[in-house]
């Protein structure tokens, strides 16, 4: 009985955690988005006061972004500096690098068309690009908070829910 | 980082214009001094040897029938990566008809020019780049040296046509200047002297340096002076009235100009107004003219403050 009795709290706490865990991962989302739309915020001023080569641009961004938005400008500098392939080509495969990590496919379509609008004669052209792309994040943002709200509570209830109906069911 | 010719090339161009020059022999174009790349029209190179156009298969060709035509593709990629897919950050130097990447290798550049307010804007639709390779010759001023500096340094203008060697001599007397103990500032407007990239000189131009980078002449001179508190100045292709003034100015608080001038002979440099009265007041003292007879850089006269004849080759 005393197994039986374990055996359930497990299952009871495996499914609580699981719903706080899909609870979290819209927020993760959201954090996610913000820290990035900082990225692009760095880089308007990179080029809009700065005017630094898109090379040197991203190198200094990724000095101050954080984790994995660091390796992605470090490695997007790296590709440029090498001449290793084409801006909107590199571009994307960096974006295609950070769809696991949390973003959602329409989050990297959101993004994915500043990389073939950077590097013009017209910097105005390219702010206007990044000011785009940083409205299309500010348009997710709301609408992910009230559904993070929802949804989170329907994650975390359904996880106890679920945990304590498998646990009746199985005793 | 290969600095090879070929390698420049190949680094920044695309597609099939990148194929050619992957298939062109090397040696070929670690000659060339440059490279021009024209929309619809036969791809050149001036080399050594005289000009000979390259064909698709990298194959050389004397006459421009056989020789490969770049499409505005082509040059579009080609300028987007000479530009680290940058252009807005070379917005100023697009203005003046050139960008200069590093090394120093400078592009001159032709298309739509956009005209405001009687003022370059900027040159759109650009269809056709000149790459000249700046290339430094170490020694390249050991028979002038003695000449410019003996007891002191003397005011001096190189004089000669495009390419035949006048910023590769400026260069090396500035190394050599510095190397013998002055202080130098080097207002390297187009970047040529010192093919800064960021800010750095990557040409050695001696321990004793200091680089004004794309600074404009005048005003750079002025700073340099006021800044850098230097021994000597060095500058290349002056040419307007500003320039003027400022190089006289310099020899009057005493410190050394060495710049350059694009003509022929002293004829030349008498027409200009505004070198006329630098060449009256005897501001220069000593006047060194090129030819790229039978090679760029050849010497073909030196003259002192007088006009007097010092070394006359031709």
């Amino acid at each position: 009985m005393i197994i039986r009795i374990l055996g359930g709290i497990l299952v009871c706490a495996a499914c609580a955690l699981l719903g706080l865990y899909m609870s979290h991962r819209g927020t993760l989302r959201a954090r996610r988005l913000a820290e990035f739309r900082q990225t692009l915020v760095m880089l308007k001023s990179e080029i809009e006061f700065a005017a630094y080569p898109l090379p040197q641009a991203f190198a200094n961004i990724a000095q101050r972004a954080e984790g994995d938005f660091a390796d992605f400008y470090q490695e997007l500098s790296r590709k440029l500096a090498d001449k290793e392939m084409g801006l909107a080509e590199a571009w994307e495969a960096g974006l295609a690098g950070l769809e696991d990590n949390h973003f959602s496919r329409e989050d990297i379509q959101a993004m994915g068309g500043l990389g073939s609008a950077l590097g013009s004669i017209d910097s105005a052209v390219q702010i206007k690009a990044i000011d785009m792309a940083v409205a299309a994040i500010d348009d997710i943002l709301p609408h992910l908070t009230v559904q993070n709200a929802k949804d989170g509570k329907m994650y975390r209830r359904l996880g106890l829910l679920g945990g304590a109906l498998i646990t009746v069911v199985l005793l | 980082m290969n600095n090879s010719v070929k390698a420049i090339l190949i680094e920044n161009t695309a597609d099939e214009l990148r194929d050619v020059f992957l298939r062109c022999d090397a040696a070929v174009l670690e000659r060339a001094r440059e490279v021009r790349v024209r929309q619809g029209l036969p791809l050149a190179v001036t080399g050594d040897a005289g000009e000979f156009f390259l064909g698709a298969k990298g194959d050389r060709h004397r006459r421009p029938e056989g020789a490969f035509r770049p499409e505005a593709g082509h040059i579009a990629a080609m300028l987007s990566k000479l530009c680290n897919h940058s252009l807005y950050a070379y917005d100023a130097e697009i203005k003046n008809g050139h960008i200069t990447i590093a090394g120093g290798h400078r592009i001159g550049l032709s298309g739509r020019v956009t005209v405001e307010d009687g003022r370059i804007k900027t040159i759109k639709h650009i269809s056709g780049l000149s790459i000249r390779i700046a290339r430094q010759v170490l020694g390249a001023a050991d028979a002038v040296f003695p000449m410019i500096a003996g007891d002191f340094v003397r005011n001096t203008i190189i004089v000669s046509p495009p390419g035949c060697g006048k910023t590769t001599l400026l260069r090396d007397v500035v190394r050599r200047l510095s190397l013998a103990g002055h202080n130098i500032a080097v207002v390297d407007e187009r970047s040529e002297i010192g093919g800064c990239h960021l800010g750095a000189a990557q040409n050695d131009l001696g321990p004793r340096t200091d680089v004004l980078d794309a600074a404009p002449k005048a005003a750079g001179m002025m700073l340099a002076l006021r800044a850098l508190s230097p021994q000597v100045i060095a500058v290349d292709e002056i040419g307007g009235s500003k320039d003027a003034e400022a190089i006289e100015n310099m020899a009057g608080c005493g410190v050394a100009v060495i710049c350059t001038l694009h003509g022929r002979s002293i004829a030349d440099l008498r027409r200009r107004p505004a070198l006329a009265p630098l060449i009256e007041n005897k501001i220069f003292e000593r006047y060194v003219f090129l030819t790229d007879k039978p090679a760029p850089g050849s010497i073909c006269g030196v003259y002192d403050e007088n006009l007097e004849v010092m070394r006359h080759d031709n």
